[in-house]
């Protein structure tokens, strides 16, 4: 991959739940390295802790959830984890954006569009008045060209709109690092690609770096430059999409993979992998996919395996690697 | 599996209360409350077997102090206020939770046949009169009915106080249960067991109610304090016979013998303080009760977590 | 909002208003044997007996409480009855025979009214205040104290709270009166100049920090169990996820807090009314409050049909006011309709 420079920096983080019966740890020693002005998607099933991630990202852990452990660093020098929170609403907003999961309930309901833009403006010192003319053009960038939507109230609006209208708000302050939380759930299919084809227009206009979150395989790779697994609250792979796609290090990847219907996989079976996640409270003791991994050896269920890595940043956790790939 | 055999392998009644009873344990609120609670009725229960002095008894010099002979003083009548004070307690805790006892059962029977029979003349008929009973005040028609009471010389016996307050004291419940019991039908669990042809009283019983356990707890605890507070109310107005001793006519005679004015605090605070803690501890408990039911009201307790933590890595 | 929402709002609650005044008309006759007519004529006495303007109030009286003497069928008395309601007309007090209610209740409302107002504004403010100060450090050692010493008030008996106040501010040590609306040895009857209006406010101070005490917790844990779940809204994280300082987050939580709690304003006020019941008594304030006791304890009648009569109205009237007033502040009703009953 070309060396560019490193937007996010993870390193060993572990971020749990505090619960009546005291902690679960639901991140495990998270390390990746996000590079800058390209889109990288988190892919996982539900559960496995990408939101958590995502929320790590940003320094948005409140209790329940409780940083154990670990670093972020964003743009090389904000540590978001141990800024307190006057430094990090310096960060939010203006470095480091967000555009939340289920988005259609994050715009606040008693307030129209223009008044919770003005909300976010003067929440870093600025109002709408003054910067009308910006605002008006993230609008359009973000497909609204009609100013009646400043006026109209979230619930009077589609939830294609609502969505474009997070996302310029996201933009609005000119970060450089957006994290997108499963941007298009809850949106119908052809306005999921509308809202797909228009990240990746201002990806390209903005020179952003996007960290896309989703559990959407088909979707993330449509989109992605580089592609990180999540499984069981771990990163099992990262690595760029064309060679995720077609030469995976890790067996949950290709399983995965094998599981999305395409055309080439017409009149196929479906792989289908079998069994459910034991749960964070019941965490397994070798590697973490290894009891329903189908090239799993007696040593993958005892130790877990370390990171290897390939390329500088790139890496996958699977100690069989590349042995498995003969017994598929 | 046969409806007989199912019911032989599952505990219904145990889980549902019995994590309700778990969780409310370990909410401080409500422990706290719960202690105070236990405290007051533990002092009423010595009342029963034990006062220093007759409670009846006007043989006393009056309004003494609070000393080592009169732990609380006399009252302006003569009487030992510590004895009525231990002794009075029960027909106040008694009201109290008899109303929200049979409050709440009320509500719930209401509610639940009004949410049942959605749409229907019942459930409009029933949801009428609830919506009558919240707005026009209770206590103020229980005062009346006492007042056109004592035209036959008729005062308000314990009982009736029991009755009065708690025929107007269900109403909020029943609302609150009947669109929970609308809602909960939607749900598809409800609605799956009822398509299976489980009957709809059975759905309420098995589904319904074990699911809303904390509302129903609140609604006990809520009814309670307002059975308490009704009864303090009534007695003080001296609509109740005002003869016996319980802490509301404490506070009726205190009123009347001008205590506040003459500096007889010891006559009417203590049963003013019981009172309070008794309606106090239903409060604490209840909002113990609330926490459970809606972990976004928990406190969380993150120094102690890490503390822990870093007690583990060591 | 649309009319037909309005009316058809109003209908309901003058159907509820209804009852509550039928209610009026049932309780009096309900109890059975002449015990009623015994106290009525045991307290007018023979001495007013022959003027005709007393004996017109005897009779609206007989009309009202359904006597013995009145031997019309029960629909009728029900006509007769409404029919002088329409002009407020419940007869004579018996306490204070020949006044009529009306005058009594005409001349004591604005007294009621002058504590119950003031007190409602000041609780909704300081009350709601208190509730955001701890929902904002909700588990830390200021949100107990607060929760703690509001609804500790609260269960204590409001008017033994107001003796409490008498005692230790009023007799033990002299800040305030001991009660009275003013001072009648300075003053014969009210005048507007500033020292009576002095006396007026200085006189309500005891019974308004009453009731004020007794009702914070409505407005504390209402707004502070309010705040905290909008606190942890998806679009209050947003907020925060944007950068949004945390001060500007909680003021617009407590915006959206503050909604609902218009509602019970109105309401609230329809209940301090009541609240007001206890504690006139207690402060020797000729409010409504004070003439409910008096005609409880001394069995009059009409009086206490007059003042049932104008606490029911109050209270249907605030409620209805609260919803149309929710409907008119929270846009999403206003667009949209709500479901009936």
């Amino acid at each position: 991959m070309s060396k560019g420079t490193v937007s996010v920096e993870v390193k060993g983080l572990n971020v749990g739940y505090i619960t009546d019966k005291g902690y679960t740890r639901v991140v495990r020693n998270a390390n990746i390295s996000i590079p800058e002005g390209k889109i990288t998607g988190i892919v996982g099933e539900s559960g496995s802790g990408k939101s958590t991630l995502a929320n790590s990202l940003i320094g948005f852990i409140n209790p329940p959830l409780f940083v154990e452990s670990g670093s972020v660093i964003v743009d090389g020098k904000y540590d978001v984890l141990a800024m307190d929170p006057d430094q990090l609403n310096q960060v939010r907003g203006k470095i480091i954006s967000y555009v939340p999961q289920a988005a259609q309930n994050s715009l606040n309901p008693i307030r129209k569009v223009k008044d919770t833009i003005n909300d976010m403006l003067r929440g870093h010192g600025m109002d709408l008045s003054t910067n009308r003319e910006s605002v008006l053009k993230t609008m359009e960038m973000v497909g609204l060209s009609d100013r009646q939507v400043l006026d109209m109230y979230p619930f009077q609006l589609s939830g294609g709109m609502r969505q474009r209208v997070i996302i310029a708000i996201s933009l609005l302050l000119s970060p450089r690092i957006v994290v997108m939380d499963e941007p298009t759930t809850g949106l119908d299919v052809i306005v999921q690609y509308d809202i797909l084809k228009l990240i990746k227009k201002l990806q390209k206009q903005m020179s952003l770096t996007i960290v896309f979150i989703s559990h959407d395989i088909a979707m993330l790779f449509q989109i992605s430059d580089y592609v990180a697994v999540m499984y069981g609250g771990q990163i099992v792979e990262y690595g760029e999409y064309s060679e995720l796609l077609g030469n995976a290090r890790h067996p949950y990847t290709y399983l995965m993979l094998n599981s999305v219907p395409t055309v080439s996989t017409l009149g196929r079976k479906l792989t289908k992998i079998p069994g459910e996640f034991e749960g964070f409270s019941n965490y397994p003791k070798g590697c973490v996919f290894s009891q329903r991994c189908p090239f799993a050896t007696p040593q993958c269920r005892d130790s877990p395996p370390q990171a290897y890595s390939y390329a500088g940043v790139f890496f996958y956790k699977c100690s069989r690697y590349p042995e498995w790939r003969d017994q598929k | 599996m046969l409806r007989s055999e199912a019911k032989r392998t599952r505990n219904y009644k145990y889980n549902p209360i019995y994590n309700l009873l778990v969780g409310m344990w370990e909410q401080r609120v409500s422990r706290v409350g719960f202690f105070i609670l236990m405290a007051v009725v533990g002092f009423s229960v010595i009342g029963l077997v034990y006062t220093p002095y007759n409670p009846y008894a006007t043989n006393f010099p009056r309004d003494l102090p609070p000393s080592s002979s009169h732990w609380l003083g006399t009252t302006d009548y003569g009487q030992d206020v510590f004895s009525q004070l231990i002794s009075g307690g029960f027909p106040v805790l008694g009201v109290g939770l008899g109303t929200g006892l049979i409050g709440t059962i009320l509500s719930i029977i209401i509610g639940v046949l009004a949410g049942l029979y959605e749409g229907t003349v019942v459930d409009k008929l029933l949801n009428g009169i609830s919506q009558l009973f919240l707005v026009i005040p209770g206590i103020l028609v229980v005062e009346i009915i006492g007042t056109y009471l004592g035209a036959e010389q008729i005062k308000l016996g314990y009982l009736a106080v029991l009755l009065a307050l708690s025929s107007t004291g269900w109403a909020w419940g029943a609302r609150v249960l009947r669109s929970q019991v609308l809602t909960m039908r939607r749900r598809e669990f409800v609605m799956s067991s009822e398509l299976i042809g489980e009957s709809k009283l059975s759905t309420v019983f098995r589904q319904i109610i074990p699911n809303n356990l904390p509302l129903v707890a609140s609604n006990f605890f809520f009814t309670s304090i307002y059975g308490i507070a009704g009864f303090t109310f009534i007695y003080y107005f001296g609509l109740g016979s005002v003869n016996q001793v319980n802490w509301g006519t404490m506070l009726y005679w205190s009123l009347g013998g001008e205590a506040y004015l003459r500096g007889l605090w010891w006559w009417y605070i203590p049963p003013g303080l019981l009172i309070g803690l008794v309606a106090f501890s239903f409060a604490l408990i209840n909002m113990g009760i609330d926490r459970v039911a809606n972990p976004r009201l928990r406190v969380w307790n993150v120094k102690k977590v890490r503390r822990a933590l870093q007690g583990e890595m060591r | 909002m649309s009319p037909q929402y309005v009316i058809k709002r109003a209908i309901y609650y003058i159907i509820i208003w209804f009852f509550g005044i039928t209610l009026d008309f049932v309780l009096p006759r309900l109890i059975p044997g002449n015990a009623i007519d015994t106290v009525i004529y045991g307290r007018i006495g023979a001495s007013g007996y022959y003027n005709p303007q007393v004996q017109a109030e005897i009779r609206t009286t007989i009309e009202q409480l359904g006597l013995k003497q009145y031997n019309l069928p029960i629909y009728v008395q029900y006509f007769d009855y409404l029919k002088q309601l329409v002009h407020l007309n419940f007869g004579a007090s018996l306490l204070e025979f020949p006044v009529p209610v009306g005058k009594i209740i005409s001349e004591a409302a604005p007294w009621t009214f002058g504590i119950v107002i003031p007190a409602v504004v000041a609780t909704f403010f300081i009350g709601n205040l208190l509730g955001r100060y701890a929902a904002l450090g909700r588990g830390k050692p200021r949100d107990y104290v607060v929760i703690g010493a509001s609804m500790f008030l609260y269960t204590f008996p409001v008017f033994v709270t107001g003796e409490v106040l008498i005692e230790f501010l009023a007799v033990n040590i002299h800040i305030f009166p001991i009660g009275g609306q003013y001072n009648t040895q300075a003053f014969f009857r009210p005048t507007l100049s500033l020292p009576f209006i002095w006396s007026l406010i200085y006189h309500a101070i005891l019974p308004v920090t009453t009731i004020i005490l007794f009702s914070l917790a409505g407005w504390v844990m209402g707004m502070r169990n309010n705040m905290i779940p909008i606190l942890q809204e998806d679009f209050m994280n947003y907020y925060r996820a944007m950068g949004v300082p945390e001060r500007q987050v909680a003021s617009r939580a407590y915006r959206v807090a503050l909604l609902p709690n218009f509602t019970s304003f109105a309401i609230a006020m329809g209940y301090s009314v009541l609240g007001a019941v206890a504690i006139e008594y207690l402060f020797n304030y000729a409010g409504l409050g004070f003439f409910f006791n008096q005609a409880v304890q001394a069995l009059d009648y009409p009086l206490l049909n007059g003042i049932f009569f104008l606490l029911v109205t109050a209270i249907v009237l605030s409620n209805f006011v609260a919803e149309i007033v929710y409907g008119i502040i929270d846009p999403r009703t206003s667009h949209e309709e709500t479901e009936g009953i």
